[in-house]
């Protein structure tokens, strides 16, 4: 287990490195600068070249490559241009994302297994169903965010259109996020309900005279436990993607809305940590899935291909 | 012989249906490029008059609605198409390095997709969207970038089962080079993977075309993408009702029918021709 943990952890640094050349290399083929931007239009040559020497932006691309590994060797991730230290930024913002990637989580698990079951209980809804979560997978994120923000913040008045300042800020945002998620996740329980109620022990079970909602919720849904599981935290990745767009609809201060930030100031420091932040996460999402993916196999001798 | 199963075919052929009239539709109404008229059009009430082609009025800047929106679909779903065709034609490059580069190709391929997977796609496009700057082509690679990870990963499972086939087997213990293995036998088996990958994964392409508009990054032809338009536009829902629903109905319609036919269609027929794919 230690050895295997060692290589995925030593396989992941190779990945960092690659990852921080990547985006170095790219950064540095950009035109314009943060130096231009922190100065703005009214600075001269001098001011320039003092913010160029403070952002590092002088330094050739491999020089800089070289000082942001020692740096980061020593456990040191620089500051942003605006003078914060960069773990301290993400830190912050990642509060929040992750706040709201729990609640979209939540909802998305309810959204989808709920009526994923229940389709199979009350065997009329399921095609409606399915077509409603298709119309939702077809949706894309910032139109649901948008529609959530018009009708219950604009039309209705029920929550605030966006800010982190009331107490149910990530309620909205929050569905909005999960809700494309809770569609895949109905669509995932729906498939897998449908293979295993076809299964031999089913159908004992159905002779045993056992009232159809028992073997749903005892039998078939104990066994899907694990790769709905498995699946939920695949999903949860994808939150950190989707928090980009919602944060920016709802002007909450996360993650999503950092890299953007990064991205139009030319914040290199800010970049590379808000990219590692969200790259440890998956990576810890992932190590996750594999574990429960190998427990998987060890009941079932299979992998858990869904 | 296989025969694809009796319900896959009338699904299909009632989604080509509609998929085509509205394609054709769409067509039929391209009007000219998107152009800002004169300011006394700006006062024509929308859904005036079919025939000049101001079926929803015009924006709050004075363009033509209708040809905003249908410039901007066809830029929007082009970048889509081209951006799954180039994400599709890299993982066959990074299949015949992975194959004829030996262990070496094949560890550099893994590790280089395994790195951007790390990095949830849209995040990524959105990165190098910013970073490499605005233009079609760079819309292009961009999806394609962010995308092939995925596909990649795909392929080299895939290889390792081509490598299983008796037949590729029994040319290599026959000493046939690697380069003839590749294009004799395992060229056919990837082609029909990845047009069967390029389908499935069209819609997510699609979203993410729409998504990158609505978050900034710019085609910088001039011809806003749907996306761009419900960005623009997001904030006038109650003022403009008829700039922003005729955008959002399009990226809906085209998304479900990508959804429908990749659900309803495509896994069920890649499920009848064999579970590892296609190629079975």
């Amino acid at each position: 287990m230690l050895t295997y943990l060692f290589r995925k952890i030593l396989s992941f640094a190779i990945l960092f490195i690659f990852l921080i050349f990547l985006i170095l290399l790219l950064q540095k083929s950009r035109e314009g600068s943060a130096a231009i931007i922190l100065g703005g239009q009214r600075s001269n040559a001098a001011e320039i070249q003092q913010l160029e020497n403070l952002a590092g932006e002088n330094l050739s691309g491999f020089a800089h490559f070289k000082s942001i590994l020692i740096a980061m060797l020593h456990l040191d991730f620089g500051k942003s241009i605006s003078g914060q230290p960069v773990p301290g930024a993400v830190f912050e913002a990642a509060q929040k994302t992750i706040a709201l990637a729990l609640f979209a989580g939540i909802f998305s698990l309810l959204y989808g297994v709920v009526p994923g079951v229940y389709g199979h209980y009350k065997t009329r809804f399921r095609k409606k169903l399915q077509n409603l979560n298709y119309f939702i997978l077809a949706t894309p994120i910032f139109i649901i965010g948008l529609l959530a923000m018009w009708i219950f913040s604009l039309f209705l008045k029920w929550f605030s259109p966006g800010g982190v300042d009331s107490a149910f800020w990530f309620v909205l945002p929050g569905l909005a996020l999960g809700l494309k998620s809770g569609a895949q996740l109905y669509l995932f329980t729906d498939e897998f309900m449908a293979h295993e109620l076809k299964k031999q022990y089913i159908t004992t079970a159905i002779a045993y005279g056992y009232g159809r909602w028992k073997i749903i919720s005892v039998y078939a849904l104990k066994s899907m436990a694990l790769p709905l599981l498995s699946f939920w935290l695949l999903e949860l990745g994808s939150y950190l993607a989707g928090a980009a767009i919602v944060e920016m609809i709802f002007s909450i201060p996360g993650i999503g809305s950092l890299l953007l930030k990064a991205l139009m100031r030319y914040d290199i420091n800010l970049l590379i940590g808000v990219l590692v932040f969200v790259s440890v996460m998956i990576f810890i999402i992932t190590l996750l899935h594999e574990f429960i993916d190998k427990i998987y196999a060890g009941y079932t001798g299979k992998t858990n291909e869904n | 012989m296989r025969v694809i199963p009796a319900k896959q075919m009338k699904i299909s052929r009632k989604i080509f249906i509609i998929g085509s009239f509205f394609f054709v539709m769409l067509l039929l109404m391209t009007p000219g490029r998107p152009s800002i008229v004169p300011a006394i059009a700006y006062q024509k009430p929308y859904f005036k008059n079919i025939f000049d082609f101001n079926l929803s009025g015009n924006s709050p800047l004075g363009e033509n609605m209708t040809s905003l929106m249908v410039w901007g679909y066809w830029q929007t779903l082009l970048a889509a198409l081209l951006g799954r065709l180039f994400a599709v034609l890299l993982s066959l490059a990074g299949l015949a390095i992975a194959w004829t580069g030996r262990s070496a190709g094949h560890f550099w391929i893994t590790r280089i997709s395994e790195a951007l997977m790390t990095i949830p796609s849209l995040l990524l496009a959105l990165s190098l969207g910013y970073l490499i700057g605005e233009g079609f082509q760079v819309m292009i690679l961009v999806i394609a970038v962010s995308e092939w990870a995925y596909n990649q990963k795909w392929m080299l499972g895939r290889l390792s089962e081509y490598k299983r086939y008796t037949y590729v087997e029994a040319s290599l213990s026959m000493g046939a080079g690697r380069t003839h293995i590749f294009r004799k036998h395992f060229w056919p088996l990837a082609v029909r993977d990845l047009s069967f990958l390029f389908f499935i994964y069209f819609p997510g392409s699609l979203l993410t075309v729409t998504a990158l508009e609505f978050l900034g990054v710019s085609s910088g032809s001039g011809v806003a993408g749907l996306g761009s338009i419900i960005a623009l536009n997001k904030d006038l829902i109650f003022l403009y009702p008829h700039v922003i629903i005729p955008p959002v109905v399009l990226v809906v319609i085209t998304v479900y029918i990508a959804v429908v036919i990749k659900n309803e269609v495509l896994r069920p027929l890649q499920e009848y021709t064999g579970s590892s794919g296609m190629a079975a």
